[in-house]
């Protein structure tokens, strides 16, 4: 464990002080931002009565996401094994599992601070429309659980992605295309609305959990898929480093 | 300190390393000399734990590679070819992170830290970032993190691979150094390098030990074969007729100069030729100006040994590879 905390506490150092970030953390905050004057402008009936912090979550995530995941994860391993820096951090005492856990962490834990601050929005309704109704503070936490948990399958993922890959770019492109793969596969249920896609779309859409997370529903399979999904993509990424030991 | 067996490793169809066996005592250090493509890189990595073996039996400090990997990397400090370190951080903190990473005690980090920057001439370099530093700044660094939870054992893969003559000149003062406490194994394919660096030598091609020596002893390979020089003031050509005709002269070159000219003679083993070349000299009424053997170069004995393994390859299959002390038959 010891070595987990050492390997986090480096890549953390390593993925919030890149200017890099800055400049992610100002991409996130002008779509949200944007996203978040259109839907306050919107006339009450388009919304059908569905909360703007809901549609917040749902719309600007899946704007978002795609494009920065793949910036934050392509350099995790991919990077590490184009300069070299792999053999270095694998030659100390060091066990892959370790490495694989403290860079998805450190990615992780970017992905959610980069969400953390939608609150402000919330916040902001409430001074600027004190007459309305309230925001539902158990909804927002449930939205952001459920940005963490859809983040923690696409990190995993991106972080697959670097693992298997020998440069960023190539990375992020792999990453970008299973996002975007599982995206199309989580929007099916909304386009073919046969009973099958629905039934299907309760447990493995990923655009569908998120969407019933921010109205305040917790739902444990949505609570399996994102942990089955980080947790195979993670061990698929470990076994990835370790093949090279594979004589 | 090192053991290896029978080492081969296979890349696909590749044969990368092929029945290698060597062994490095304590407090040796030895040099892993060879062409590009020779499996240096491999040999390193095989026993810094990064590469497993495909066939053979590798122990490094008392620690199986196949089986305590760990062990073997909490005991080896192991400097990579290119000396890979993370451009964004500072020196104090990078050092500070890989030693607390290869197990150093907390409370002890910031004094190892201190010592190996001391050790390694970096203690004006502690607060710069590392992708500012110089070539030869950063393979201190990565020097004094192969050192920095003082290892028994140093594995330096190319360590003065892309310095300037000034910085490989420190660099290699700097080995020395730390070679009088510790057993290196350094790799390079730069021969004087391991002439002025090492006390023994191990001779890669293709894969296969040629040879696995003393410096010294190697270049006595080469005594069985006498270079000898000689600078003539007389006729270009009666030089060369006369010189031709010294009993045990088996090739010779001149080089013509204004007045004096240069001969260079390649003579049989066991002859003494320099005495018959003073006499014809002295005979002929010529002018001698100098009359030398030359001293064999490590360069000489690794071309002697790669090309007789060309050589020796080119019509049939491979032979027999050289294990243990003295150069292959």
């Amino acid at each position: 464990m010891r070595a987990f905390f050492i390997l986090l506490r480096r890549e953390l150092g390593a993925l919030f002080l890149s200017p890099a970030t800055g400049g992610l953390m100002a991409f996130v905050w002008i779509v949200t931002g944007v996203a978040a004057s259109a839907l306050v402008r919107l006339p009450f009936d388009t919304l059908r009565g569905v909360p703007v912090m809901t549609e917040l979550f749902t719309l600007a995530y899946w704007l978002v996401s795609p494009v920065a995941v793949p910036l934050i994860t392509m350099r995790l391993l991919a990077e590490e094994k184009r300069s070299g820096t792999f053999e270095t951090l694998v030659t100390a005492p060091v066990r892959d599992g370790a490495v694989v856990a403290a860079k998805f962490a450190a990615a992780w834990a970017l992905h959610v601070a980069l969400w953390a601050p939608t609150v402000v929005y919330a916040v902001l309704l409430r001074l600027l429309a004190p007459s309305a109704p309230p925001p539902d503070a158990g909804a927002i936490a449930a939205g952001l659980l459920g940005v963490a948990v859809t983040g923690a399958s696409l990190v995993a993922f991106g972080l697959l992605a670097s693992a298997v890959t020998r440069g960023p770019v190539a990375a992020a492109s792999l990453c970008f295309a299973g996002i975007a793969l599982l995206l199309l596969f989580g929007l099916a249920p909304y386009l073919f609305h046969a009973d099958a896609w629905l039934r299907l779309g309760r447990y493995a859409s990923p655009v569908g959990h998120l969407y019933e997370f921010s109205r305040g529903i917790v739902d444990t399979r949505a609570l399996a898929f994102h942990g089955i999904n980080a947790g195979l993509a993670l061990y698929a990424a470990l076994k990835a480093l370790e093949s090279r030991r594979w004589a | 300190m090192i053991r290896v067996e029978h080492l081969t490793k296979r890349y696909g169809r590749t044969v990368a390393v092929q029945d290698l066996s060597f062994e490095v005592a304590r407090g040796e250090i030895v040099g892993l000399l060879g062409p590009n493509g020779a499996g240096k890189t491999t040999t390193m990595r095989i026993l810094s734990g990064y590469l497993p073996p495909t066939g053979g039996d590798v122990e490094v400090a008392g620690c199986r590679v196949a089986d305590d990997s760990m062990g073997v990397r909490r005991r080896i400090g192991y400097l990579p070819e290119n000396c890979p370190l993370y451009p964004d951080m500072r020196v104090d903190d990078y050092l500070a992170f890989r030693a607390a990473l290869k197990g150093v005690p907390a409370r002890d980090v910031r004094r190892r830290v201190e010592e190996v920057e001391t050790l390694c001439d970096l203690r004006d370099a502690g607060r710069r970032t590392i992708g500012r530093l110089s070539k030869g700044y950063r393979q201190r660094v990565g020097l004094a993190d192969a050192l920095v939870h003082d290892p028994e054992l140093l594995i330096l893969d190319e360590p003065t691979l892309g310095l300037d003559p000034n910085q490989i000149r420190q660099v290699r003062t700097l080995i020395r150094q730390l070679a009088e406490r510790r057993t290196v194994l350094l790799s390079t394919h730069i021969l004087p390098e391991v002439e002025m660096t090492c006390r023994r030598v191990l001779i890669l091609h293709r894969g296969r030990l040629l040879a696995s020596d003393s410096t010294d002893r190697l270049r006595e390979l080469l005594r069985g074969r006498a270079r000898i020089s000689v600078e003539i003031r007389g006729p270009p050509d009666a030089i060369e007729g006369a010189l031709r005709e010294v009993p045990g002269v088996e090739s010779l070159a001149v080089e013509r100069g204004g007045e004096w000219h240069t001969v260079r003679l390649e003579c049989a083993g066991g002859t003494d030729v320099q005495p018959d070349v003073f006499r014809r000299v002295a005979d002929r009424g010529w002018l001698l100006r100098e009359l030398r053997r030359d001293q064999h170069s490590l360069e000489d004995v690794f071309v002697a040994l790669t090309c007789r393994e060309a050589d020796a390859e080119e019509p049939a299959a491979p032979a027999a590879p050289a294990a243990g002390g003295g150069a292959a038959p």
